[in-house]
């Protein structure tokens, strides 16, 4: 929540929110222990407004530690889930998939609509060295670190070499992966506004793009290595249509959105989610890519027509609520007992990946000529990773059986530490910079 | 029809209610209380053309019990009150003896005919009677306002009517609420039925509660959207888990809510276009509901319930007219304006088919349904009718309504 309508919370109303949070946990902790037989947890509707409410109520309090609200929906997830209180249960947890698909379109589409050609003018030498440098050096880098320590990961120890180095390729292109929600997230909640604001937002917007397409560039590449025979052009044209299309597709649906918002601009909210749901299921049909899709849609409606500031409007009315659940699902989907077990693992290859962000941005920084601002602070906004590299892990998963499935719970323990504490260091970035309004 | 499809065309339907919202729409077109919505929902059905396929239906369960509960949480909201004016108690307590009376008539008249014409459910008598007595029972306030608005009726019994048909949402609600409490979850059953019922209503009132705390700064329009969904959607979800009625939970939910004027008048005008956006969709899914295999009985019982409800309306206006002077010029059939059942009757007629799943409440759907449109037919003719002949017809000038008009610009949904 925010307090643009009245000022920063008193001790009384933090007391209440407290209060509150308790009682809404009591509640529900009593409603289902009280009648054990029906399994433990509350069902989807209950799930749902539980994490709703939590997530909003533990945003609040959190603020008082500074943290961003994105860290309040995260724990409260975490605490509801299915690891701690186990309100809300793994079934409750996929049923809420649609919810998820949901905040995806809107991130992307909301994305591409804070995407104004003005501003990649603007930023777009600083963001262009940026993906250069974090993505080149990134795989490279991280695909070398993944290597060195996997004898001590569970499923690479004992690869044979070729298989090893595609699995450290694969480890290397996620690692360049951001989380948009994450940041779309933090720069709604702080309002912020600036140089550090300008270039997160373009260069994670992008750089949702590039991965998309390295991930399917690198998939191309290790399969032969893995599998055995060539590069099949197959796979090329298959990759070269899937991005064509989308970016048709969205195109397409850009100018429609920009039509609608222009003769009619009512009902926006319904929609947005047939559009989220819908279209996100039929674009999965085609082999589109809805990311990209929403993406370019956002893009055209904000730089070919004049109703780009109706359709973030739209976005962000709709999202705010969508974000609160899909956090907290998020939260609630963190696997606890595998952290633990993976967390020496998943620790060393977050520092490393942590690390090699930082430099490399620094890097990038002093190549563009960047303002100091965005040299000491550039980076700050890449760390997090949420939603989009969970999505490519799925795709590994998928593509790669064999290893797919411990590959995948490493990504997952280490999406879970960049998830808490990058949405931490950027709203810190942001404050320190003074770009952050609230 | 797979479950995309079928969501992408409630999304429209919802598209299509939330544009009839409005008070010029309401006027020009569409039924009171949907029911055209409910014969396409029939028509698209299993039953009928099959486009709508049982495990689809099923699919969509959780999406009827929410919007089931949504329209109940704005009935709860707006409680006690027509537009911004309070209802005198007087008049909510006649209105609520009359509904009470009505749906005395058509238990009795249910329950006594049973062993008779549906032996098969002797063992449910006692709930098919009182969830007949639930669908057949109250009046849509939709309906009422629909016959004002067109007809620009202003007038003592315009707002008796009005009120009556307001006061009678409480009577369904409590006996959705009853009758889900019968069979609670196990750990439950060992309290008594009264202590469910009012967990029941505990549960919608503690979390109003918590929901009024919250609300009781300053807040953004999401900030105040995030608190209804939240708190809507875990009364929902807690009543559901104990095996109590969602339905029940929400109205005390709206209730709550809607006591201080100032929350009132801070949500209504947020939540009241939902209502159509959400009653259209839960029509056409309530009448592909209908299943006339499963409850053989309807074919029996349906006459009965609502002959039953005729015969009481005569009884209940006899008493208005006693009550009002105003009214009588309308003579007896003005009860006859009050048998369309709407939203709210609807609502508690899905939750009864989905929580029970049996041949009993099958048939209590089916009472409800036949209810629905017969009252469309009838009442606003017989409102019409009644009102006319107080001369309360196209009122000159001044507000037809005392409600606050549609639409706000802060009710289009997004």
């Amino acid at each position: 929540m925010s307090h643009a309508a009245a000022g920063r919370p008193g001790v009384a109303t933090r007391f209440v929110q407290v209060l509150s949070l308790g009682l809404l946990f009591a509640l529900t902790i009593g409603a289902t222990r009280i009648a054990p037989g029906a399994g433990a947890s509350l069902g989807t509707l209950g799930a749902i407004g539980l994490l709703l409410l939590a997530g909003t109520l533990a945003s609040e309090v959190l603020e008082i530690l500074g943290l961003p609200h994105l860290s309040g929906y995260l724990l409260a997830g975490i605490a509801a889930g299915p690891h701690v209180l186990h309100l809300v249960d793994h079934d409750a947890v996929e049923a809420l998939a649609p919810v998820n698909t949901l905040a995806l379109s809107l991130i992307a589409l909301g994305g591409g609509a804070e995407l104004k050609v003005a501003t990649l003018r603007e930023v777009g030498r600083s963001v262009a060295y940026g993906l250069l440098l974090q993505s080149a050096v990134g795989l490279v880098t991280l695909g070398a670190v993944f290597t060195l320590l996997s004898r001590y990961v569970p499923f690479a120890a004992g690869l044979p070499w070729p298989t090893l180095i595609s699995v450290a390729l694969l480890w290397g292109t996620l690692g360049v992966s951001r989380s948009p929600s994450a940041c779309l997230g933090v720069l709604s909640q702080t309002r912020a506004k600036g140089p550090l604001a300008t270039y997160s937002l373009a260069h994670i917007m992008a750089s949702d793009v590039v991965v998309v397409v390295m991930m399917a560039c690198v998939i191309v590449g290790v399969r032969p290595l893995m599998l055995g025979g060539g590069i099949s052009m197959a796979n090329l044209r298959v990759l070269g249509h899937e991005i064509v299309g989308s970016i048709a597709v969205g195109t397409s649906l850009g100018l429609a959105l920009a039509v609608y918002l222009r003769l009619v601009g009512k009902n926006l909210l319904l929609v947005l989610i047939g559009l989220g749901l819908g279209l996100t299921e039929l674009m999965r049909y085609i082999h589109i890519d809805p990311l990209l899709s929403f993406l370019t849609a956002g893009f055209v409606v904000q730089n070919l027509s004049l109703q780009g500031d109706k359709l973030l409007h739209a976005v962000e009315q709709t999202s705010s609520l969508v974000f609160v659940v899909f956090f907290a699902i998020a939260g609630a989907h963190l696997d606890l007992p595998l952290l633990r077990s993976l967390w020496p693992i998943a620790l060393a290859l977050s520092a490393a990946r942590a690390l090699v962000t930082i430099t490399t941005a620094g890097w990038a920084s002093r190549v563009a000529n960047d303002p100091p601002i965005i040299r000491r602070w550039g980076w700050s906004s890449l760390v997090s990773q949420a939603g989009l590299t969970l999505g490519l892990s799925v795709v590994i998963v998928r593509t790669f059986p064999e290893f797919g499935e411990g590959f995948r719970s490493l990504v997952i323990a280490t999406v879970a530490l960049n998830e808490m504490v990058g949405p931490v260091l950027f709203k810190y970035a942001l404050d320190r910079t003074g770009e952050s309004q609230t | 029809m797979n479950a995309i499809t079928l969501l992408l065309g409630l999304l429209a339907l919802s598209y299509v209610g939330s544009v009839l919202r409005g008070e010029r729409a309401i006027r020009g077109l569409g039924l009171a209380s949907g029911a055209e919505y409910v014969c396409l929902g029939i028509a698209l059905g299993p039953h009928a053309l099959g486009v709508v396929s049982e495990s689809l239906l099923e699919s969509f369960e959780p999406l009827l019990v929410v919007g089931a509960s949504w329209l109940t949480f704005i009935a709860g909201l707006g409680y006690g009150r027509v537009g911004e004016r309070s209802i005198a108690p007087s008049r909510a307590l006649s209105g609520l003896l009359g509904t009470l009376l009505v749906g005395a008539a058509v238990f009795g008249a249910v329950y006594a005919s049973v062993p008779f014409v549906a032996p098969a459910l002797l063992t449910d008598r006692l709930l098919v009677a009182a969830g007949a007595a639930c669908v057949a029972s109250a009046t849509t306030r939709q309906a009422v306002r629909w016959v004002v608005q067109r007809h620009r009726a202003r007038g003592p019994l315009a707002d008796t009517l009005a009120d009556h048909a307001q006061a009678s949402a409480l009577v369904p609600v409590v006996a959705l609420t009853c009758l889900m409490a019968v069979q609670p979850a196990p750990g439950l059953a060992g309290f008594p039925l009264p202590a469910r019922v009012a967990a029941t209503f505990g549960i919608g009132v503690a979390l109003g509660l918590i929901a009024l705390a919250l609300l009781s700064r300053g807040l953004t329009r999401d900030e105040r959207w995030g608190i209804l969904v939240g708190t809507s959607l875990l009364s929902m979800g807690v009543a559901t888990r104990l095996g109590l009625a969602p339905l029940g939970a929400t109205f005390a939910l709206g209730l709550t809510l809607g006591v201080p004027a100032r929350r009132h008048a801070e949500i209504s005008p947020m939540v009241r276009p939902t209502e159509r956006a959400v009653l259209l969709p839960l029509a056409v899914l309530a009448g592909a509901l209908l299943d006339p295999r499963a409850a053989p009985a309807a074919a029996y019982l349906v006459p009965i319930a609502l002959g039953a409800r005729f015969l009481a309306e005569l009884a209940r206006s006899l008493l208005l007219l006693a009550s009002t002077p105003a009214a009588r010029p309308a003579g007896i059939g003005v009860g006859y304006g009050l048998v369309s059942t709407g939203d709210v009757t609807l609502a508690c007629a899905v939750a009864i088919a989905l929580a029970f799943d049996t041949a009993f409440a099958r048939t209590v759907l089916a009472v409800g349904v036949a209810g629905l449109l017969l009252g469309e037919v009838i009442a606003p003719l017989a409102l019409r009718r009644s009102l006319d002949r107080v001369g309360e017809l196209d009122a000159p000038e001044g507000p037809v309504w005392s409600a606050p008009p549609e639409a706000p610009a802060e009710g289009d949904i997004a």
